[in-house]
C-alpha cells in the first residue's frame, strides 16, 4: 500500500517536493527522478514516519539523483534523529535549512517542538526560544552535541 | 528466597542492596552463586565471570555497551543513571528466578490498560497500530511517544512478519521474499503486538511463532548497524530495525524459545522531558527458556 503522497511544484528552476505521510519499502520516489531542474528543495513537514527499509530507498534515491543541489526544510524531529543515527540520509553538500527541535517550559510543564533555521544554530547551540504561551524562554529538551550532529555532515 | 550475590562500588551497593533485600537473601559476592549483580568495571576487569545470570550496571555509552555485551556474552545489562532503576533489576530478576518470562505483566503488573493484535499478514500495519495507539492517552510523557512507539511496531512487525517465512523458504531452497511484496502467514503462525501502559510507562510486544532471534544473531546485528551506521542492501529488511528499536526504547528485552516462540518487548519510562528520555543508558535484557527449564505465561 503506498503511504507516500509527492507533491511537486516547479519554480524559477528550483523543484519544491512536499512528502506526505511514510517513506517505508514501497515508497516511490521514481518520479522526482524525472526532473531537469538542477535544485530541489523537500519539504519534510507533512512526514511522519521513516523506517529502515525507508532510509534505505531514500540513500538509492539520492544516489541516481543528478541534480546540482539539494535542500530540506521543516525536517520533523524524528527525521533529525534518524538522519543522526544512519548515515548517508543526507548527501554531502546538501543543505538542511529548517527543522522541528524539542523545547521544554518549566512554567507551563510542557515540551513543545519548535522550528529551528538551522543558519540559527552557532557551533551546535540551541537558538534562545520563549514559550508561546507564556513568554518565558524555554530550554532545549535533547543533548545538543547530538541532536545538532546533522549540522556537521 | 533466592540468593543474589552482589558486587557493586560502595556508592551505589547499599541502596541496592536495601531494596532488594525485601525479596531476594543478598550476599557478598561469590561466584557460586547462581545469580549476581555487578557493575562493568568488574566484568571487564575479570572479577565476575559472565553467564545469562548476571545482571551487569553500566554507565558507559549504549554503543560501548552493546560491544561489551558482544564480548562478554551479557544477558542482562542495567544502565547506570543518574538514578538506578531499582525496580528494573527488581522485576527482571524476578522473570529470571521464576522462569515466568512472557508478557508485559512482570513489568506493569496486571493493572495496565492492554489491547492485543494479531497479524497473519503483511496489510496496513501502520495504520492498524495508529488505530490502536489512539485509544491511549499519553498525558504524562513528552510530547511524542506515539512517533516512536509507531516506528518500533513497524520495525518489529516488519521483522517478524518476514524474517520466519524467508527461513522456511531459504530451506526449500526458495528466494527470500523482499519487503514490497505482501507475505501471508500460515494457519497458527500469528504475530501479535501488545500495546501496554500503566502508571509506570508504556510498552510494545511483539511476538512470533518462529523463535528464531537469538543473543548471538541479534547482538552481531546491533554491532554491525552501531560501527557502520547504514543500511545492508538486501531484500530481507535493511538490517537497521533493530538498531533503531533498541535506540528509541529505555528498556529492549527479548524474550526466546528456540525455534518456537520470539518476543520483543520495548520500554519507555513514563516522563515528561525528552532529554531524560534520550539520555538515558539503555538497558537490555535477554532470556531463553530451554527445554529444560520450562517457563511459564
Amino acid at each position: 500500500m503506498k503511504r507516500l503522497t509527492i507533491n511537486k511544484k516547479l519554480t524559477d528552476g528550483v523543484l519544491n517536493v512536499q512528502l506526505i505521510g511514510s517513506i517505508d519499502e514501497d515508497a516511490d520516489l521514481s518520479e522526482i527522478l524525472e526532473t531537469k531542474a538542477s535544485h530541489i528543495n523537500f519539504d519534510f513537514n507533512q512526514v511522519e514516519l521513516i523506517n529502515s527499509c525507508g532510509i534505505r530507498e531514500w540513500i538509492k534515491f539520492l544516489d541516481q539523483l543528478s541534480c546540482e543541489s539539494i535542500q530540506y526544510e521543516n525536517c520533523p524531529q524524528i527525521i533529525i534523529e534518524q538522519i543522526n543515527m544512519v548515515h548517508g540520509f543526507i548527501r554531502p553538500g546538501s543543505r538542511l535549512k529548517s527543522f522541528y527541535a524539542p523545547y521544554y517550559c518549566e512554567e507551563c510543564d510542557q515540551e513543545r517542538k519548535s522550528h529551528i533555521m538551522s543558519s540559527d544554530v552557532k557551533n551546535k547551540k540551541a537558538p534562545k526560544v520563549n514559550c508561546p504561551d507564556c513568554g518565558n524562554e524555554m530550554e532545549f529538551d535533547a543533548l545538543e552535541a547530538s541532536y545538532f550532529n546533522f549540522l556537521g555532515k | 528466597m533466592n540468593q543474589v550475590s552482589l558486587l557493586l562500588p560502595d556508592d551505589y551497593k547499599q541502596e541496592v542492596q536495601d531494596f532488594l533485600e525485601k525479596q531476594f537473601n543478598i550476599s557478598d559476592f561469590s561466584e557460586n552463586t547462581e545469580f549476581v549483580i555487578t557493575d562493568i568495571a568488574n566484568v571487564v576487569e575479570g572479577r565476575v565471570h559472565v553467564t545469562p545470570k548476571t545482571f551487569v550496571i553500566s554507565d558507559l555509552s549504549d554503543e560501548e555497551n552493546v560491544k561489551l555485551i558482544h564480548q562478554y556474552k551479557i544477558h542482562h545489562l542495567i544502565g547506570k543513571n543518574p538514578e538506578i532503576y531499582l525496580n528494573e533489576i527488581v522485576d527482571n530478576l524476578k522473570k529470571l528466578t521464576t522462569q515466568q518470562i512472557w508478557g508485559v505483566k512482570h513489568y506493569f503488573g496486571e493493572d495496565l490498560q492492554e489491547r492485543n493484535i494479531s497479524f497473519s499478514d503483511s496489510f496496513n500495519i501502520h495504520e492498524k497500530i495508529t488505530e490502536e495507539l489512539s485509544h491511549f492517552q499519553f498525558d504524562g510523557y513528552f510530547s511524542s511517544p506515539t512517533d516512536y512507539l509507531r516506528l518500533m511496531a513497524n520495525e518489529l512487525l516488519s521483522n517478524s512478519l518476514y524474517k520466519g517465512p524467508n527461513k522456511k523458504r531459504l530451506e526449500k531452497g526458495l528466494d527470500t521474499q523482499d519487503r514490497k511484496s505482501p507475505v501471508f502467514l500460515k494457519g497458527a503462525e500469528l504475530v501479535q503486538a501488545t500495546l501496554g501502559a500503566n502508571e509506570k510507562g508504556v510498552a510494545l510486544s511483539v511476538q512470533d511463532s518462529f523463535g528464531e532471534l537469538t543473543h548471538d544473531l541479534l547482538i552481531q546485528n546491533l554491532v554491525r548497524s552501531f560501527i557502520e551506521k547504514t543500511p545492508l542492501d538486501k531484500k530481507d529488511g535493511a538490517g537497521l530495525g533493530l538498531y533503531l528499536t533498541y535506540l528509541h526504547s529505555n528498556q529492549l528485552i527479548v524474550n526466546l524459545k528456540r525455534n518456537y516462540r520470539t518476543e520483543v518487548i520495548c520500554i519507555i519510562d513514563k516522563n515528561k522531558r525528552f532529554l531524560k528520555y534520550k539520555n538515558r543508558i539503555r538497558s537490555f535484557h535477554f532470556f531463553e527458556e530451554v527445554i529444560s527449564e520450562k517457563t511459564h505465561d
